[in-house]
């Protein structure tokens, strides 16, 4: 006598005659339960049918409850009860028992919905720069400094490095940055020293006054951060009104998406400061004949004349764009690929450089990508093991799965040295399965006959909507 | 009925916000209407690529809806709002009273709207809301756009102008613009876009992708003066070197986000500061001028969605500190 | 036309689930199953449910937002497969897909738009 457990959501109730009616045809012994008083043991029932809310029960969340409540995810299904029961009104029941019998006629493999949890330790590449160090250690990450040679390798959901056998559960990648120059500037201009970057202009202001001094600034429009162009406006107005100095500011665009950005611009343009939107790629420069000045030619969008400025100081604020990283030195695992860019993948957790456990931090994001990582340090992820299995009689080692895993899942392992997934790392993509010449992998409870007679169910004539 | 903590405003901040805190405290979001707020009601931008423009994590929200460990009071608004040293008092338009320990106001903001703003043409037939067209995008208000020939954006309409006391810039306009004329491009590849705006603000993810857009529309750094109706297309004039004037099927207003009426309400019941912007003033990570009262979400200031979502983790995180005392 | 429709948790299903609730669907017959990634999908699969079916419509990630990294990219081949195949052998079956996020219905509106004017 199969025992069942239907959990619900306020939506439904079913009559009790339903349920007796079911119960006396199949044989079965049914409660039901809503999410309110869930019952305290959920191992004592062979199939736990979820109704409603199918959007919600992604792979992911009945790996995570099925995890909760201790049973084979295999035995959680959900029906589309919402749906099913709007385009069918009247065979809603039928639907559902077909649905059971279906579900009940599926092997059970011996699957187990298991917490994994990675090491309470990071290790951040090429160098921790104390913004990181410091949220870090606000949120109680510890960190690890590697020593100056090492390799890493994969090991379940962590690190390992090698030769000192730490192990880490996340690597973060500060990746370097390289300064671009949308303007290039001759040797004899650079030889004027008059070229200097907003750091030293903003040392220099504190030491000197720059009275009667003419001051350029330029600014690109990509890859200049908020802070940089809030410095630009502060200086630029205290040299205009502290020293009476003349300043012009060429940029492209001008940046006032930010707190209180838009009214220290206004502030910066009021106090005198000269803001001139112009065309980068005909801007020139050249040294003044006594090599103590910058003449800087430019056309305004204004007016499209050609003006020509000469500057004690030009102030030059870089473009600045993340160089890839480059993985494959360190990592002696099978991806390949060992170059680390942003994902912009709305789809992944924030931060994640494509490979599990590596993230990946932009500048200026220190603080939300320490919240990101201590949430998976404490949390993990629940994997399915013993999910998806290789038939090693069938399996012919051409690594395709392991080249087509995005989660580096597929070892080669064993006397005969066959391919086998490992189910900490398996997040069910199913890619392998997809993939192998030989049709040697099998993920359980996903397999052609499955879906073949699920797509049975409903039969002629009738719209549905089930979860496989 | 005793709460540690009352989030007024079901939308991503106060969503996320009470997520984030649901099973360290007890925690009620009280919603005027249905939970999502603004984010909500905008639809997807994706062409071929993804745009990034955050629509998609409301989603996410809604899908650990049913999961939830705090609880949600939909379909009512909040009448008032006192403090005593027991903590503050509320009363919802239902007649029901809550007391909490802390507050949270996620009341948002809502757009401006565009009939007053008659110097661009607003209340004109064929003179969209950025705003509008986002709401519609999800009904496909993309196709109705397939017999203009030609069409404006015009960036700032009613921002950035502190005699208006909108001296401020809302920060996603720019990017929804150009993924609204995105849209419209890669459907119609034939239509002529121009673009009237004062500064390009690309922020987020994906500004690569959108200087690319940039680049297939024409930019034209100067807003018009004046919008007239004129056969049947509407005519804008705007000055560059000489008086120009040119004509479009159909106009795309960008405007920005103001305080919603909750948020000045609100504000003005618990005695908050407000910025000179007229969003509640946050004195970092949420806090407000009045103790126990925290502000997130665009209720503090026009911001994108991933901010706000990233911001409201980081409130909870510090109720959580300033709780555990 | 006999429709089955496929779609990956993330986005796929969500999206066909909405598409579902705007009430007219273009076909006589649709059924909606997810699946937790179009990785999953092989030939062999489209076929046997094309056995029973008129065509498949499958929807998921877009090719750079899949959140398993390739699973929108390894369907998207075995589809283009699929098809030539059935064209070459002149069985009147299709397979289309829809990349969408979870919120874009209007994409596989504009698909089964596909699917329909490719049967005529």
């Amino acid at each position: 006598m199969n025992k069942l457990l239907w959990l619900e959501n306020e939506a439904f109730s079913f009559p009790d005659f339903w349920i007796e009616e079911m119960e006396r045809d199949n044989g079965w012994k049914i409660e039901v339960k809503n999410w309110g008083n869930k019952p305290d043991n959920f191992t004592e029932y062979d199939r736990i049918f979820i109704l409603g809310d199918s959007f919600s029960f992604t792979q992911e969340k009945i790996s995570s409850l099925s995890e909760e409540w201790e049973v084979n995810p295999l035995k959680v299904r959900v029906f589309p009860a919402e749906e099913v029961k709007i385009i069918f009104p009247k065979s809603f029941l039928s639907i559902l028992e077909k649905f059971i019998i279906q579900s009940l006629s599926q092997p059970l493999f011996p699957v187990e919905a298991r917490r994994v949890v990675p090491e309470n330790r990071v290790l951040v590449l090429p160098q921790l720069s104390p913004a990181l160090e410091q949220t870090l250690k606000k949120r109680g990450i510890d960190t690890i400094v590697p020593p100056s040679s090492f390799s890493l390798q994969r090991e379940g959901i962590n690190f390992r490095l090698y030769p000192s056998g730490d192990n880490v559960g996340a690597i973060i990648i500060s990746p370097l940055e390289e300064k671009k120059f949308p303007i290039s500037f001759s040797s004899s201009v650079q030889d004027t020293r008059k070229l200097v970057d907003i750091e030293f202009m903003e040392k220099e202001i504190e030491k000197r006054d720059f009275r009667k001094e003419t001051i350029g600034f330029i600014i690109p429009k990509k890859g200049v951060t908020e802070k940089e162009w809030r410095k630009a406006f502060h200086l630029s107005q205290t040299l205009v009104e502290r020293d009476k100095a003349e300043v012009f500011i060429l940029v492209e665009e001008v940046l006032v998406a930010g707190e209180n950005l838009e009214k220290e611009y206004r502030k910066a343009r009021s106090s005198g400061v000269i803001f001139e939107k112009v065309d980068f790629s005909k801007l020139g420069t050249r040294p003044t004949l006594d090599m103590r000045g910058i003449e800087v030619e430019f056309a305004t969008e204004r007016d499209k004349l050609k003006r020509e400025v000469k500057v004690d100081w030009l102030v030059l604020l870089p473009e600045r764009n993340i160089l890839p990283f480059k993985l494959a030195p360190f990592f002696c695992g099978d991806k390949i690929e060992g170059e680390i860019l942003p994902l912009e993948n709305p789809n992944v957790l924030p931060f994640f450089s494509g490979i599990e456990g590596i993230f990946l931090c932009p500048s200026e994001k220190e603080d939300e990508l320490s919240l990101v990582i201590k949430k998976y340090l404490t949390e993990g992820v629940v994997r399915e093991i013993g999910r998806g299995e290789v038939d090693e009689e069938k399996c012919v080692l051409c690594l395709t799965c392991l080249r087509t895993c995005p989660w580096e899942a597929i070892e080669i392992e064993g006397e005969r040295k066959k391919a086998r997934i490992n189910g900490e790392r398996c997040h069910l993509c199913g890619l392998c399965a997809s993939f192998c010449p030989a049709h040697a992998i099998e993920i359980k409870g996903l397999s052609l006959e499955n879906w073949v007679s699920a797509v049975s169910l409903g039969g002629k004539n009738e719209s549905s909507s089930f979860r496989l | 009925m005793n709460y540690d903590l009352v989030i007024m405003g079901g939308g991503v901040a106060g969503l996320t916000l009470a997520q984030t805190l649901q099973d360290k405290l007890e925690v009620l979001v009280v919603e005027e209407s249905s939970p999502g707020g603004m984010a909500s009601k905008l639809g997807c931008k994706a062409t071929d690529e993804c745009l990034s423009c955050g629509v998609c994590r409301f989603i996410n929200i809604e899908r650990e809806l049913c999961f939830k460990k705090f609880d949600i009071w939909e379909g009512r608004k909040i009448t008032s709002v006192d403090k005593s040293d027991r903590g503050f008092h509320l009363k919802t338009e239902k007649g029901e009273k809550v007391t909490s320990q802390l507050l949270a106001v996620a009341t948002g903001a809502s757009p401006l709207e565009i009939k007053n703003l008659s110097r661009w043409g607003g209340g004109l037939p064929r003179v969209y809301s950025g705003w509008d067209i986002e709401r519609g995008l999800n009904e496909g208000i993309i196709s109705s756009f397939r017999d203009c020939s030609s069409l404006a954006f015009i960036q700032c309409a009613g921002s950035r102008n502190f005699k208006e006391k909108r001296g401020y810039c809302s920060q996603v306009c720019c990017r929804y613009a150009l993924r609204i004329a995105e849209n419209l491009k890669f459907s119609f590849p034939q239509m002529n876009i121009d673009f009237y705006y004062m500064d390009l603000q690309i922020l987020g993810k994906k500004k690569e992708k959108l200087w690319k857009i940039a680049d297939k529309i024409n930019l034209i750094r100067h807003l018009p003066y004046e919008v007239k109706e004129e056969g049947g297309k509407l005519s804008l004039v705007f000055e560059e070197q000489g008086v120009e004037r040119k004509s479009y099927d159909a106009l795309v207003l960008s405007v920005g986000m103001v305080p919603s009426s909750g948020t000045k309400e609100i504000g003005k019941w618990l005695g908050l500061n407000f910025d000179s912007t007229g969003f509640i003033k946050s004195y970092g990570l949420g806090h407000t001028s009045c103790e126990g009262v925290f502000v997130c979400g665009t209720a503090c200031g026009p911001k994108d969605i991933e901010t706000t979502q990233e911001e409201a983790q980081k409130v909870g995180e510090e109720i959580w500190r300033v709780r555990r005392g | 036309m006999r429709v089955v429709a496929l779609g990956c948790d993330k986005s796929g299903y969500p999206a066909l689930l909405r598409w579902g609730e705007e009430g007219s669907l273009p076909f006589d017959e649709v059924k909606i199953f997810s699946l937790p990634c179009l990785g999953l999908v092989t030939e062999e699969v489209i076929f046997r449910i094309l056995e029973n079916s008129d065509a498949l419509l499958l929807a998921g990630c877009p090719l750079d937002s899949c959140h398993n990294q390739k699973g929108s990219q390894g369907v998207y081949l075995k589809v283009k497969r699929v098809n030539s195949l059935l064209q070459e052998a002149d069985i009147p079956k299709k397979v289309a897909i829809a990349f969408v996020t979870s919120g874009k219905v209007g994409e596989i509106e504009k698909v089964s738009e596909e699917l329909l004017g490719r049967e005529k």
